[in-house]
């Protein structure tokens, strides 16, 4: 939009007054905005939303019409006349946008913000170091059953998910293709307590395995939750990996086992380590499926597959924040703010990764040129 | 004594001896072009589909007793009660149960459906119109402090955002918002049964709309973002030349060049939102049984429900029938989004292409 | 239930050091559950098993190891003393029949206080409670029209009240009642020091013998002592008590064990803890700090035996 860097400068509006209309809207907007004020400040919100209405309704045409005024009249009005309704419709996209983004960046900075207002002051060092007994105590055995549940859904899910993802990138073709992604992309769609509420039945309760509270029916629940996480991150980089890699092996000599394991595999593993991380935060935040296939334990966990319920860091934060208690409620706190610590962790981690792979990506300037010559 | 170089079924004479015997035998044939790895990928790739059918085939068979007994009365009817537990059971038509044990989901049902809505109605205006901002007006570092934080958004555990909710916002909301709102959208006529009316205490449907839309905002701005940013300079630069506005640029340009993509990300919103379990058990108020007579009043989600009275349910086995066919009932509507999405999406990209498309 | 659960769990691990016991803070409901499916190896409740929670759990029983109440609390700071209610009033409060405070039903029970007019807030257990079970028993032995039996259950289906509060769990109920001026709630008198700190106000339930008591513990003794000694499964209701000074809404707390462990040593671990419980735990030094009674003589050998049924 040209007319606000106009080239001749400020209009010169000594010379020029404002339209009457320009001053009688100015008027009316701004007592609409004094009526308005004072409506709320008695009690009274229609009104006083009503007159902020008015006001935001006249005040940009009253700007619009008196500054176009002005200025057309100082350029001898050769300049064409954008109307004053298209102007202010952009400046109230413009405030519109800008509110969205305040809406968006607040609550996330309220969140961790009231974390930090109601764990920081009461913060214990012995949080760290000791077992929760009851509802007071420490979290140090909700943190290692956390440690251990995460690292067994890494183990078990992701290695499913990392073969799943290759099979469908490298090998898979046609039909078996479709099938075998929309079978991990409907599983993706599923709501987390529903597979809660399944390995409950099927793994935990004496109607099905029997198994009872216990590592392994968390790690099975938590990794078919996060398989599509994975899956897709593998999919989606092996797929980006640029098939000049792939015909230059061939063209080599080298197997396509060969190739795939030291080239292909390797320039796509930031992308899959980024879905690795996604998945670790997603495991370490879930709580529905948790509930009900590790229990909750105030011992220290030991490496029992079944039938030793497993403490995780989640559960104080739903069960303990409206007792009465205030040692639980901090407890409850300080379990968010171990959490809130390990989502900013696996964020940075993520970032590191990916400048890092920008940065060790040899053939990274091969590509621009390339593509700028198209 | 022939050239060597002509033999048959072989390459040249110069092979390196690493791979000696690879092409002659037809195991060193299978290792070299990736057999293992495809045999152990397709055992895994199976796992998930697997997974899905057992999922599929364990709740129809328990739901089986409880479909029986409500019939269509479990969609219909707002009772939900577990009977009188303490008299004997009673039999109707071979299946056990308490006395006047009913399952009527419809406060359930509606409760997911409308909580979704009113997170995807402020969601979706706030998060495309913060993508737009971000992409076309602020400057690097900042855009890149700001995906931080929608990043850190992404990852909070639900939970805590629950935790928030529950003693954070929703006194807030309950003292400031809500009264504010009553008062003024709920003086309109015709609006008043819904806006108007006692304000309740902060647990309820509007604040677990809230809540809501605080756990998708993040996934529908930054797909927002990345799709906005995607959209070549040239078709905005010509919107510039020919004399549009931002507003109308965005309008007329760069929103339908991505409107298909938007979508997919409201769609993804929308399925996070309907399986939120945690978040909004603890601001919903759990009012099993009847449906919010307001914005403010306290509901119950499908999620909620289960995961308050799971453990309960599970000493009757008509119970946890129940609750198997309320967790059939969420997969079908999660299910039912993604593919009327899925149809969309392919109906609308094949016949709307945005203009420069091919430049 | 849970404040003494953590002392008993402080103190027998003081005495018997090597002994680890982990407890947790959910609802009679999951207590049952988990203790009928060998989840955990004691459950706790308020309620005595059902006959269909018995058939679905054949090895499952309840032994009685103290007696408890459950108290009517309210909020409304501006009242001194206790306000008198019977089971009429509360039956229609949680109906949504009597909605403020300054009702006439309320006023009648209660000549010469000023009620003011605040709305009732009803709190109720959002979860599976033995405190719901209590409070309905009450409630259906003083007024069936109102609360009809069918209402008697861990999770009854709650009638609309405007405004009412669902609460996970009886800590929750002490928040949510001490949050909301008005509210009334039902909470296990084991909570009363933070009924107390939230300063909220305990009201004087009518009894069987047409007496307004509070649950103290001489008005628990008189209310247990009332009833025949409990049968040997140890089910039995202590509700609306015809001991004029005995108190209403009294029940037994049940522990839920399984009577067969997956191994002696670990049903000699249960067995000690439990004997464990109704004589050292039920000695005053514990059952002060919760206002719970010992168990009375013919019921303390019903629990005796019952903890000898359990093997391994």
């Amino acid at each position: 939009m040209s007319e606000s860097t106009s080239a001749h400068g400020w209009p010169d509006t000594r010379k020029r007054r404002p339209s009457v209309l320009a001053v009688v809207l100015a008027v009316i907007g701004i007592i609409a905005v004094a009526l308005g004020i004072l409506s709320f400040v008695d009690g009274s919100s229609p009104r006083g939303i009503a007159g902020l209405v008015v006001a935001a309704v006249v005040l940009p045409f009253a700007w619009q019409t008196g500054w176009a005024t002005a200025r057309n009249a100082a350029d001898g009005g050769g300049w064409p006349t954008v109307s004053a309704g298209r102007k202010i419709a952009n400046m109230w996209y413009w405030i519109a946008c800008c509110i969205a983004l305040a809406l968006v960046v607040g609550p996330a900075l309220w969140l961790v913000g009231s974390v930090l207002a109601h764990a920081v002051p009461h913060w214990q060092w012995s949080v760290i170091t000791t077992n929760t007994t009851g509802e007071t105590g420490g979290l140090k055995q909700a943190i290692l059953g956390t440690l251990l549940i995460t690292l067994g859904v890494l183990i078990i899910g992701g290695t499913i998910s990392i073969l799943t993802g290759l099979y469908l990138a490298e090998f898979a073709t046609g039909r078996l293709r479709t099938v075998l992604r929309s079978g991990y992309e409907i599983l993706s769609g599923i709501p987390s307590i529903v597979l809660g509420l399944v390995g409950y039945l099927v793994l935990v309760s004496v109607t099905g395995l029997g198994w009872k509270y216990g590592l392994l029916p968390a790690v099975l629940v938590l990794s078919v939750i996060i398989i599509p996480y994975i899956t897709k991150a593998t999919e989606t980089s092996l797929l980006h990996v640029p098939t000049s890699y792939r015909e230059g092996a061939e063209a080599l000599g080298i197997s396509s086992a060969w190739a795939l394991r030291k080239i292909v595999f390797k320039a796509a593993l930031p992308g899959i380590v980024t879905g690795v991380l996604v998945a670790t935060a997603i495991s370490v935040g879930e709580t529905a499926p948790l509930l009900y296939t590790a229990g909750w334990s105030d011992f220290t966990p030991n490496l029992q597959l079944t039938g030793q319920p497993i403490a995780f860091l989640t559960y104080p934060v739903f069960s303990f924040y409206n007792l009465p208690d205030q040692g639980a409620k901090i407890l409850s706190y300080d379990a968010g703010l171990l959490l809130l610590i390990f989502v900013l962790l696996v964020i940075i981690v993520g970032r590191v990764i990916v400048v890092w792979s920008r940065r060790h990506a040899e053939l990274q300037r091969c590509h621009s040129s390339s593509e700028a010559s198209w | 004594m022939a050239f060597p170089a002509l033999r048959r079924g072989g390459g040249t004479g110069t092979r390196s001896p690493r791979r000696a015997g690879d092409s002659a035998h037809p195991l060193g044939r299978w290792l070299r072009a990736g057999g293992p790895i495809r045999v152990v990928g397709l055992a895994g790739a199976v796992v998930p589909g697997l997974v899905l059918i057992g999922l599929l085939i364990e709740l129809i068979v328990k739901a089986i007793p409880a479909i029986e007994y409500s019939g269509l009365h479990f969609l219909t009817s707002s009772t939900w009660s577990f009977g009188s537990q303490y008299s004997t059971p009673v039999t109707t038509n071979g299946l056990t149960h308490m006395q006047s044990e009913e399952f009527g989901a419809l406060p359930q049902i509606l409760g997911t459906l409308a909580t979704s809505a009113i997170a995807l109605i402020i969601a979706v205006p706030v998060s495309v119109g913060a993508a737009l901002l971000i992409v076309e007006r602020l400057p690097r570092r900042l855009a890149g402090i700001v995906g931080g934080f929608l990043e850190l958004l992404a990852g909070v555990p639900s939970v805590l955002v629950g935790l928030w909710g529950a003693l954070t916002l929703g006194p807030i909301v309950a003292a400031h918002v809500s009264p504010l709102i009553a008062d003024s959208l709920g003086r309109i006529p015709g609006l008043t049964g819904f806006f108007g009316g006692s304000t309740g205490n902060g647990q309820g449907l509007f604040t677990s709309g809230l809540v809501l839309a605080v756990m998708v905002i993040p996934i529908i701005a930054s797909t927002s973002r990345d799709l906005i940013r995607s959209v070549p300079v040239l078709p905005r630069e010509g919107a510039v030349a020919l004399g549009m506005s931002d507003f109308e640029c965005a309008r007329k340009v760069t929103l339908p060049w991505v409107a298909t993509g938007i979508f997919g990300a409201v769609v993804l919103g929308l399925g996070r939102a309907l399986g939120e379990t945690i978040a909004v058990a603890m601001v919903c108020g759990v009012a099993l049984g009847s449906l919010p007579t307001n914005l403010y009043g306290a509901m119950v989600t499908i999620a909620a429900n289960i995961i308050q009275n799971l453990e309960t349910a599970i000493t009757d086995p008509m119970d946890i029938s129940a609750f198997a066919e309320l967790a059939l009932v969420l997969m079908v509507i999660t299910l039912l989004t993604n593919v009327v999405a899925t149809m969309l999406v392919r109906r609308v990209s094949g016949t709307t292409l945005p203009v420069g498309r091919g430049l | 239930m849970f404040p003494l659960v953590s002392e008993w769990q402080k103190g027998y691990t003081t005495a018997n050091p090597g002994i680890k016991i982990s407890t947790a803070s959910t609802n009679s409901g999951t207590g049952i559950s988990s203790a009928g499916q060998g989840l955990v190896n004691i459950g706790a409740s308020d309620a005595f098993l059902s006959a269909s929670q018995k058939s679905q759990y054949p090895t499952l029983e309840n032994v009685p190891t103290g007696v408890n109440a459950i108290e009517v609390v309210y909020n409304l700071p501006s009242l001194t003393a206790p306000l008198n209610l019977n089971g009429t009033v509360l039956a229609q409060i949680y109906d949504g029949k009597i909605t403020t405070w300054n009702d006439p039903a309320i006023a009648k029970l209660n000549p010469g206080v000023t009620l003011p007019s605040t709305a009732i807030v009803t709190v109720h257990r959002a979860d599976s409670s033995g405190s719901t079970v209590l409070f309905a028993q009450y409630l259906n032995a003083q007024d069936a029209t109102d609360w009809p039996s069918s209402l008697i259950s861990s999770t009854p289906t709650w009638p609309k009240t405007p405004g009412a509060l669902a609460e996970t769990g009886t800590g929750a109920m002490v928040t949510g009642a001490g949050s909301k001026v008005g509210s009334i709630a039902y909470i296990g008198d084991s909570y009363a020091s933070k009924i107390k700190a939230a300063k909220l106000s305990v009201a004087a339930v009518l009894n069987g013998a047409g007496k307004y008591t509070t649950a103290s513990p001489a008005a628990l003794t008189a209310a247990v002592n009332s009833f025949p000694p409990a049968p040997a499964s140890g089910s039995e209701e202590l509700i609306n008590t015809t001991a004029a000074a005995g108190y209403a809404i009294t029940g037994y707390e049940y522990a839920d064990v399984n009577v067969n462990q997956s191994s002696s040593a670990q049903a000699d671990l249960i067995k000690n803890f439990l004997y464990w419980a109704i004589t050292t735990g039920s000695s005053s030094s514990y059952l002060q700090k919760v206002n719970f009674v010992a168990l009375p003589t013919a019921t303390f050998t019903v629990a005796v035996n019952l903890i000898t049924k359990i093997s391994g």
